[in-house]
């Protein structure tokens, strides 16, 4: 081979090598740099209790109460405060039972124990996982424990509990599932 | 030998003319000279604030841009006319103008000063005029001087300013700044020039005109029925205009007041650690209390608060740890965050935190207490039948046994 036509050889490949290089430390940089955001929750999946259902988002009704899903299928998540994934608290809720005692997509949440997993669904087709730490019993009312706690990411599930109140048109307790995310 | 002679004299006459050239001809000044401040990106606003911005029943008219950061577009209420565009949030042209003016406020306030404030009518030569504690200047102040000349008027505190501000000669609005402490107020009808940058609130109170432009680096600014213009700015000539030895060897003598700058009027970025909310509580449907933490040398507060986080609609100065908000929207939980703040300056605020949350649901419906269901009916039916089948044999039976008898 001759000699100019090595070194241009040698240069190329001097070239190729950097610009290989160049494209591995951009493509790394940008890998860094990527803000995930997370998505709306579309679906809840809960294996141990059979649950797998659509997610409605919901707000405040007029008389303070997180608003409750409009059908006994769905479960329904609190649009005000975190997602699913995000830091905070992520509040999702489920009826009990139905209009025709059917049962409601959280009528088995109080079989659920620690280390049970729950998965979310978001639009973004990302699956995020949490595992149960604790249930809880409530009486209805203001609970900022619930919705407010910031110091990692979780996510609440709520439904009621207790014995039905004719008058108030309410079970007497509201059985809240505690669970933090799976890194 | 002669020649000689003559190249020395000449060397001499050389060197005298050289040192006239350095010593002499630049005359050194009485007084450290004035300079403008670059104000970067905020040079296009002519309002600019942090949090928020009002303009109150009349419609104020603005020649330039308006802007507020971190403070967003709901923070910016009232009729407003405007000759340029609209900055909001973080991020954007308005954060970096925010930057810009805090470097310029930095500047200005680092400027040597060249003695108090005068009484009106008050005519400073150009230069850098300073008051340490809280300021109230009633009357006129006339500006004369030449196109590139500078006046830097510093106030440590709170300035209220309620008169007018002359420009004659080639004086130019451009060239006048005005670095206050903490609050500013421009009085009624007053006819204000310059580019005011103040640590807190402006108020412009109704009618009052400004030729320049208005910044709050860390709170709101208010008007009423106010024209914001310029700065004018007129075209210097190409020659640059020769000073001459009065204008730039005395200083007026109509100067009086405090003749230094103090640490006062600085106000340095806050370093301390930032809080976090450590409990909330709605109290009823309009009032959520919180308390927050922790104690680094510091108990002033700023309390931040809207509907949806990022959107800082309200904020409240707390001194202490705990809070109560009131006249909230009707059971709305609410989205909070908390800032250091010395009434001066403030640090960083803390993560924001949704607090107030709703009641727990109401998830659960009535048990058809009245409906009962079908296997039950069934069952039942089927015991009532085998009851009445049961009977009837047992009657059947007990005919029989009499007739037989």
């Amino acid at each position: 081979m001759k000699p100019h036509v090595k070194q241009l050889l040698l240069k190329l490949v001097f070239v190729t090598v950097s610009l290989l290089i160049l494209f591995n430390l951009n493509l790394a940089a940008s890998k860094k740099t990527t803000a995930i955001t997370q998505g709306f929750p579309i679906r809840l999946v809960i294996p141990i209790i059979n649950v797998d259902a659509p997610i409605q988002q919901l707000g405040v009704i007029t008389n303070g109460e997180m608003d409750a899903p409009s059908n006994a299928a769905d479960a329904g998540w609190f649009k005000l405060g975190s997602r699913p994934g995000e830091k905070g608290s992520a509040v999702i809720a489920g009826h009990f039972n139905g209009i025709n005692d059917e049962v409601g997509v959280f009528f088995n949440l109080y079989l659920l124990k620690k280390g049970d997993k729950i998965y979310i669904k978001d639009d973004k087709g990302r699956t995020i996982a949490f595992v149960v730490r604790e249930s809880r019993i409530y009486d209805p009312g203001y609970a900022d424990s619930v919705f407010s706690r910031n110091d990692g990411t979780y996510l609440n599930l709520i439904t009621c509990d207790g014995v039905w109140d004719g008058v108030k048109k309410s079970y007497s307790k509201r059985l809240v599932v505690f669970a933090d995310i799976i890194d | 030998m002669k020649i000689l002679n003559k190249i020395t004299k000449f060397i001499v006459l050389l060197l005298i003319v050289t040192m006239q050239f350095v010593f002499i001809l630049p005359i050194p000044k009485a007084y450290a000279d004035a300079t403008s401040p670059n104000l970067g990106n905020a040079a296009s606003f002519s309002i600019l604030a942090g949090l928020s911005t009002s303009a109150a029943g009349a419609v104020t008219t603005i020649s330039g841009n308006l802007g507020l950061s971190p403070g967003l577009a709901v923070s910016r209420t009232g009729p407003w006319t405007m000759g340029g565009s609209e900055y909001f949030g973080t991020g954007g042209l308005s954060q970096n103008a925010q930057a810009d003016a805090l470097s310029a406020f930095n500047n200005l306030a680092g400027q040597s000063s060249n003695g108090g404030w005068g009484t009106s009518p008050w005519s400073p030569v150009p230069g850098v005029w300073t008051v340490a504690s809280d300021t109230s200047f009633t009357g006129t102040v006339t500006l004369s001087g030449d196109y590139d000349d500078v006046w830097v008027f510093q106030v440590g505190r709170d300035m209220t300013f309620s008169g007018t501000v002359s420009l004659t000669g080639n004086a130019q609005a451009c060239h006048v700044f005005w670095q206050i402490g903490r609050d500013t107020t421009i009085a009624s009808g007053s006819s204000f020039v310059g580019t005011l940058i103040a640590s807190r609130d402006v108020t412009l109170v109704s009618g009052a005109t400004v030729n320049g432009r208005i910044i709050s680096l860390n709170s709101s600014i208010t008007t009423d029925g106010n024209t914001i213009s310029g700065p004018s700015c007129a075209s210097s000539p190409t020659a640059t205009p020769t000073p001459t030895s009065t204008s730039d060897s005395t200083l007026s003598s109509g100067s009086g007041g405090s003749s230094s700058t103090n640490g006062e009027k600085f106000c340095p970025m806050l370093n301390y650690i930032s809080p976090t909310i450590i409990e909330s509580r709605r109290i009823n449907e309009n009032s959520i209390s919180l308390n927050w933490g922790p104690y680094s040398g510091i108990n002033t507060f700023i309390v931040q608060y809207g509907l949806e986080n990022g959107k800082w609609i309200y904020s409240t100065n707390v001194t202490g740890f705990s809070t109560t908000l009131n006249a909230l929207p009707s059971n709305q939980p609410i989205w909070v965050r908390i800032g250091v703040s010395d009434n001066c300056s403030l640090g960083n605020f803390g993560e924001s935190k949704l607090i107030g949350g709703p009641s727990l649901p109401n998830t659960g419906l009535a048990p058809h207490q009245d409906k009962i269901p079908w296997h039950i009916q069934v069952g039942i039916s089927a015991g009532i039948l085998v009851s009445l089948i049961l009977i009837q044999r047992k009657y059947r039976f007990s005919s029989k046994h009499e007739t037989s008898r």
